[in-house]
């Protein structure tokens, strides 16, 4: 059973449903067989991925989906192996270097090398290069992005990067200089509208108008989390009713009950319960920052306005020594008992006010 | 053309590592149609003559030319000013375009520079006997140019060692070290050097460059892409021949307009930005979250946000200089947590909460 | 019961030097190549110089104190696997959990019960060679065979070829190959590992238990040289043995003391205080408790050091009423467990926790402003870096404990928030990679001062319990979750950024397949039990193990379709923890 996410994924340049005027520039740059690297960047769930198999597709025709899974080794100077999977076809490859972790610039370096060096198997096509793909570029050391820029000038001739990001701050201004950017803004809600109508219609299902705008809203403009939605929602009931509730992800109804019980109480007991419900998202994987992201969301609900500028503050201050520090959880810890502590001095002054 | 350049240049040192590349590189190269060749090395200037705008430098250059002997040079100045394209076409007219294979040695790679790479490069370039004479019998200096590209990022003791070879070889080298700034050279290695500080480009030269590359690929940009160019590149006109190319690329015969430019620079427009600004005004948090989550699905990058915003606050002239210095440090802040990899939604919502309460409580 | 210790291996080395030879059957333990050979304990009487963890072995599979499901899961291996007799795909099973919960034992004594023979690897000592004058690497190369060659020789025979002699006459045809100690190439080059163990699964034919023990740190060697799909790939079955319980352990303890009370007449048994001491500074591995055991209860007198240690420890310049109470609480523990770690730790972590401060003001110092008023303080009774330093826990573990136990010693929310704040000050100055030695130790002061500071009246209500912290085990369990679905959820979606994957694509997943919720056993705010450091009630029972050791089994039995690895899988193993 394949999700209706993977199953509805446009795989042409003509079938995708929004910014089609970028599809045809992007149609234009191949047919121009000058061929750029490229940055390509936007918010998850924008259709970064899909625009670039698109492109990938234009670019070597349907062969590009036969996808094998391989397994690299590769060796650092300092004699420590890294094993890294990349997913590949006879005309490109796909990596995310970041999985490497510090080791990130010996795995691009190699892998280009690698690439770039490898006869193009079938030399009846059109392209005399290959294309690298690598993702969460922006996860990537500095040295590995110094090491990155100076390999995309060595074996410009055989191959061409598409590298994938969400955001461009964190890639250093000389890939970015050497790359063709291509934003990838988020779909509006009247777009994910539409296409959440376009795969009831194909699953033979009818959608509410006003559930496709109530999960649009929810997704927060992420196509990806709306189709996801989409399903789950009618795994839980069907026919839609259009007041039906929207389905969302655990861990996020999970951490709203977590920012409820720290509003709900301030006290080094709760402060202990919290911790206990920390540790629980983040053995499932969650990220710390997103963690403080969503927790910085449902209690900024409970505060009024010159609070919320204050917790908004401390939050991104947290955040910033999370990345910087080794435990997240003592980071993440110090968040939730300095908004208990301001919590309740707000409180206090509230019920002292009261009184007089 | 510089591919090529770079190609023979150093191919007496790479094709030890690397045969099978610099076997595929020739052949592919000739391959390549005209119009693949980056236009920042299609144009870029043949003679010291051509080079835009550096006259001094050009001076100076000229007369050392004349004079068939170099100093150590050190070429400073912000990116894109035509540092390298200057060492290279005094290069050429020194030696000519055959000889400059042999007498010039480009390294140009913050990666590949530890201190014993250099020493070992240069010194087996450097032992290598330079004659008086061209291959075509004409006369051309007796040495050879060693050429660092961004020497600013080399480490300092790398700087120091390279100071000892500098002397050492200073009978048959000469040494051409390019960095964007000058603070990050050290004393000892910059005494040793002419220095030429080179400016950024005033737009009219931008603008006349651009003009005619535009017109010798047949380029259809409007008079507004053209301002938009010039505004965004900050005087550095390889960034700005770099994204005239890409827009070309992706519109082919179409007019290239100023959104264009503007989309594959990065930028965002002018009305977004003041939006968001004027939702600071508003008091409301909800107004405030809401806008900056759609600028940031717009996947614009925060740190753009943050450098128009700042462009924009400063020169307000409602604001008192108190909330401008609150602002401007606060900006700082959220910058530096930026470079650190702090999340841009949280940091972007700490700026403009701050802004918010700036300009809406000016007296907390 | 409890497997010898290294004490013991050098024992029998001094003894039997000959035997230890070329690795192969050679007996590291007492128990190993002869099975059916109950170890004789009455040979050497009298003798006090032996160590108890080796003299009084366990005997039967009863004696031993391990779970008796445990016992029985490997049994049922054991039934299905070894004594049905050579099969065609070699049977692998894998046995983890933490250092001295008998893992060994089991496997030995259960083989013995079953009349299986057991060979057991051990890793090899190279010869020292001697340098022959004229070329040194040309002889070394011809001598020496790679570990790893020998390793995957060994197993290959071992599982092909029936023993040609041994001792016993109790030979059977049943035979079971264990291996405990991994040469250590494999740590460095696992591929080499999981090539063998390929190859064996294929070729052998006498089942191989390999026995990893499980260490609390970052890298678990069960993922690195068992990964989940290589379990997966080669039908692993995996056993995970929690701590010694409390209760298993006590009874285990006494019945060593009754043999030895047997053995020897002039056997004086120590207190019933004192096993319970030695019960809870064992932190459930046996082998530990036992040594514990005996040397508490040497009849030398006293020694002197742990007293001057306390000392050190208590702070200099102190009034001697401060010393009265705190000291006579744990001075028994002190002096039994004089050399044991968790009892500094024990006494350091309260020394910062609890604070105390002396009554009277310190004198000579200029009163602070008025806007500093509240910070004011009076002096400390511990100097925390003296604490600190007497403390045998590194930085990074001390400050972990502190941020486990603080909330339980502050009253008000707002100096929870002075010591979170101080805590993340701590992790910032010592996160620093290359400055770490040197400024690790500032985190650390940065970490005890900041909440001692914080802490602005004294803990009422007496003694509380302390925790380890919980960090570890959590690190460990998203490891394992991360390691787990990566592998798998590739085949999922194709490089499909990790952050989507968990935070968008995988709950979603699980949603539409309409399971489980994963997080409901916390909704109820059960504060998922961090283990107790030291205390009198049950601590080490066997449920209060971190759950992150059964993750690798539950997802073995789940994922039995390996070729086609579909999402439903996913799900399931997503759900086990």
């Amino acid at each position: 059973m394949s999700l209706w996410v993977d199953k509805y994924r446009p795989t042409s340049l003509n079938k995708l449903s929004y910014h089609t005027e970028q599809a045809a520039q992007l149609k234009r740059l191949v047919q121009n067989g000058d061929f750029p690297h490229l940055l390509v960047f936007g918010p998850s769930g924008a259709g970064k991925k899909t625009r670039i198999t698109c492109l990938l597709r234009e670019l070597y025709g349907a062969g590009v989906e036969k996808l094998r899974i391989e397994h690299h080794n590769f060796t650092t100077p300092s004699k420590k192996k890294i094993e890294i999977t990349t997913i590949a076809s006879n005309y490109h490859i796909e990596v995310c270097p970041s999985d490497a972790g510090v080791q990130d610039r010996v795995v691009v370096q190699e892998l280009i090398k690698m690439v770039a060096q490898a006869q193009q198997l079938d030399s009846s096509t059109q392209r005399e290069f290959k294309v690298v793909l690598l993702t969460e570029v922006d996860r990537l050391t500095k040295d590995a992005q110094h090491a990155l820029r100076r390999t995309m000038e060595k074996y410009v001739t055989t191959c061409r990067l598409i590298l994938c990001c969400e955001s461009t701050s964190k890639v250093i201004p000389a890939i970015r200089s050497r790359c063709l950017g291509v934003r990838v803004p988020a779909p509006s809600n009247q777009q994910i509208c539409s296409i959440l109508q376009t795969v009831c219609k194909k699953e033979g299902l009818t959608l509410p108008p006003e559930l496709a705008n109530r999960i649009a809203d929810k997704s927060g403009r992420n196509l990806r989390r709306a189709i996801l939605m989409l399903e789950a929602c009618k795994v839980q009931q069907y026919p839609f009713r259009p007041d039906q509730q929207v389905v969302e992800a655990d861990w996020e109804v999970f951490l709203r009950e977590t920012a409820n019980a720290i509003v709900s109480q301030q006290s080094p007991r709760r402060l202990l319960e919290v911790r206990g419900r920390l540790y629980e998202l983040l053995t499932h994987c969650i990220p710390p920052d997103v963690i403080i992201r969503g927790l910085l969301t449902e209690l900024i609900d409970s505060c009024d306005g010159q609070l919320k500028a204050e917790v908004t503050q401390w939050a991104a201050y947290y955040e910033h020594r999370l990345q910087l520090g080794s435990k997240s959880i003592y980071h993440l810890e110090a968040f939730v008992a300095k908004f208990m502590s301001i919590y309740k001095k707000f409180l206090d002054e509230g019920m002292a006010a009261m009184m007089l | 053309m510089q591919a090529f350049l770079k190609g023979g240049s150093s191919s007496g040192l790479k094709s030890k590592k690397d045969k099978p590349l610099s076997d595929a590189k020739p052949g592919s190269s000739k391959e390549r149609r005209q119009p693949n060749a980056p236009w920042v090395e299609k144009y870029r200037p043949r003679t010291v003559d051509d080079v835009a705008f550096q006259e001094e430098v050009v001076a100076v250059l000229k007369k050392s030319l004349q004079g068939a002997d170099l100093p150590n040079l050190l070429l400073y100045g912000p990116p894109g000013t035509g540092k390298t394209s200057t060492i290279l076409a005094a290069a050429r007219e020194l030696f000519g375009a055959d000889l400059m294979k042999q007498r010039v040695l480009e390294l140009n790679a913050s990666d590949e520079r530890g201190i014993q790479v250099v020493r070992d490069k240069v010194k087996t370039f450097s032992q290598l006997s330079a004659s008086g004479t061209r291959p075509d019998g004409r006369p051309c200096p007796p040495f050879k140019i060693v050429i660092l590209d961004e020497a600013d990022s080399m480490t300092n003791p790398a700087q120091a060692s390279l100071r000892r070879t500098m002397e050492k070889e200073t009978k048959t080298t000469r040494f051409c070290l390019i960095c964007n700034y000058i603070s990050r050279i050290i004393e000892p290695l910059a005494s040793r050097c002419a220095k030429f500080r080179f400016k950024p480009l005033s737009s009219d030269i931008l603008q006349k460059r651009l003009r005619h590359i535009a017109e010798a690929e047949k380029v259809n940009a409007e008079d507004k892409a053209i301002t938009a160019l010039i505004d965004t590149s900050e005087g550095d006109l390889r960034k700005a021949i770099t994204y005239l190319q890409s827009a070309h690329r992706l519109k082919g015969e179409d007019a290239i307009t100023e959104k264009d430019i503007l989309e594959i620079t990065g930028v965002i427009p002018k009305d977004m930005v003041s939006q968001l600004i004027q939702t600071c005004y508003s008091d409301s948090y909800e107004k405030l979250e809401k806008s900056v989550k759609d600028l940031k699905a717009e996947g614009y990058s925060a740190e753009q946000v943050i450098l128009q915003i700042h462009d924009e606050v400063l020169p307000r002239e409602d604001l008192t200089d108190k909330q401008k210095s609150v602002i401007a440090e606060k900006i700082a802040v959220c910058d530096q947590r930026l470079a650190d990899g702090g999340d841009e939604f949280l940091q972007l919502m700490d700026l403009t909460s701050v802004m918010m309460q700036q300009f809406c409580h000016p007296g907390n | 019961m409890w497997v010898s210790s290294s004490f013991g291996e050098a024992d029998i080395d001094v003894k039997k030097p000959a035997k230890k030879s070329a690795g192969l059957k050679s007996e590291k333990r007492p128990f190993s190549a002869t099975s059916g050979h109950p170890h004789k304990t009455g040979v050497k009487q009298e003798y006090e110089g032996d160590l108890w963890v080796e003299v009084h072995q366990p005997t039967s599979v009863a004696d031993l104190a391990v779970h008796p499901k445990k016992v029985a899961q490997v049994q049922d291996w054991v039934k299905s696997h070894v004594l049905m007799g050579p099969v065609k795909d070699t049977p692998i099973l894998l046995l983890t959990g933490p250092p001295g919960a008998g893992k060994t034992a089991t496997v030995k004594l259960l083989a013995q019960q079953e009349g299986v023979e057991v060979q057991e690897w051990v890793n090899p000592v190279t010869e020292v060679h001697q340098l022959s004058t004229d070329d040194p690497a040309a002889s070394r190369g011809s001598r020496q065979v790679p570990q790893a060659a020998v390793f995957k020789d060994f197993l290959l025979r071992a599982s092909q070829f029936s023993s040609l002699c041994l001792t016993g006459a109790a030979k059977s045809d049943l035979k079971l190959v264990l291996v405990e100690d991994f040469p250590n190439v494999f740590y460095r080059d696992r591929a080499q590992f999981h090539d063998v163990l390929r190859h064996v699964r294929e070729v052998g034919c006498f089942p191989v238990v390999f026995i990893v023990s499980e260490t609390s740190g970052k890298d678990s060697r069960v993922r690195d040289l068992f990964p989940p799909d290589l379990q997966l790939q080669l039908k692993v079955d995996v056993i995970s043995f929690n701590a010694v319980a409390a209760t298993n352990m006590q009874r285990a303890l006494s019945s060593v003391l009754n043999k030895e009370a047997a053995r020897r007449s002039s056997f004086k048994r120590p207190e019933k205080d004192r096993i319970q001491e030695v019960v809870q500074v064992s932190a459930g591995d046996i082998r530990s408790a036992i040594n514990l055991l005996q040397f508490s209860s040497l009849r030398v007198p006293m020694d002197r050091t742990s007293k001057v240690l306390k000392k050190t420890s208590s702070g200099k310049g102190n009034a001697s009423k401060s010393k009265r109470k705190p000291v006579k609480e744990k001075a028994s523990a002190e002096q039994n467990g004089g050399k044991d770690i968790s009892l500094f730790l024990f006494r350091a972590l309260g020394k910062i926790l609890y604070c105390k401060r002396s009554e009277e003001e310190e004198r000579g110092l200029p009163p602070l402003p008025p806007h500093l008023s509240d910070q004011k303080r009076l002096p400390m009774l511990a100097e925390p870096e003296a604490v600190v330093h007497a403390c045998p826990l590194s930085a990074e573990a001390l400050c972990l404990f502190l941020q486990q136990n603080f909330p339980e010693f502050m009253s008000e929310v707002s100096e929870c928030e002075t010591v979170t704040h101080y805590l993340s000050d701590a992790d910032l100055i010592s996160s620093e990679w290359a400055a770490r030695d040197v400024l690790s130790h500032y985190g650390v002061s940065v970490a005890t001062r900041g909440l001692m500071h914080a802490k602005t009246a004294v803990s009422k209500g007496g003694w509380r319990p302390l925790y380890k912290p919980e960090w570890y085990s959590a690190q460990q369990k998203f490891l394992n979750n991360r390691r787990t679905t990566c592998t798998v959820g590739k085949h999922v979606d194709q490089c499909l950024p990790a952050v989507e994957l968990f935070t968008q694509k995988l709950p979603f997943l699980y949603q539409i397949n309409n399971s489980r919720p994963r997080f409901t056993a916390h909704l109820r705010f059960t504060n998922s039990r961090p283990q107790k450091l030291e205390e009198t009630e049950a601590v080490f029972e066997e449920e209060e193990v971190s759950e992150s050791q059964t993750l690798p089994s539950l997802s073995l039995q789940q994922c039995t379709v390996p070729s086609e690895i579909d999402d439903e899988v996913i799900i399931e193993e997503y759900d086990s923890d």
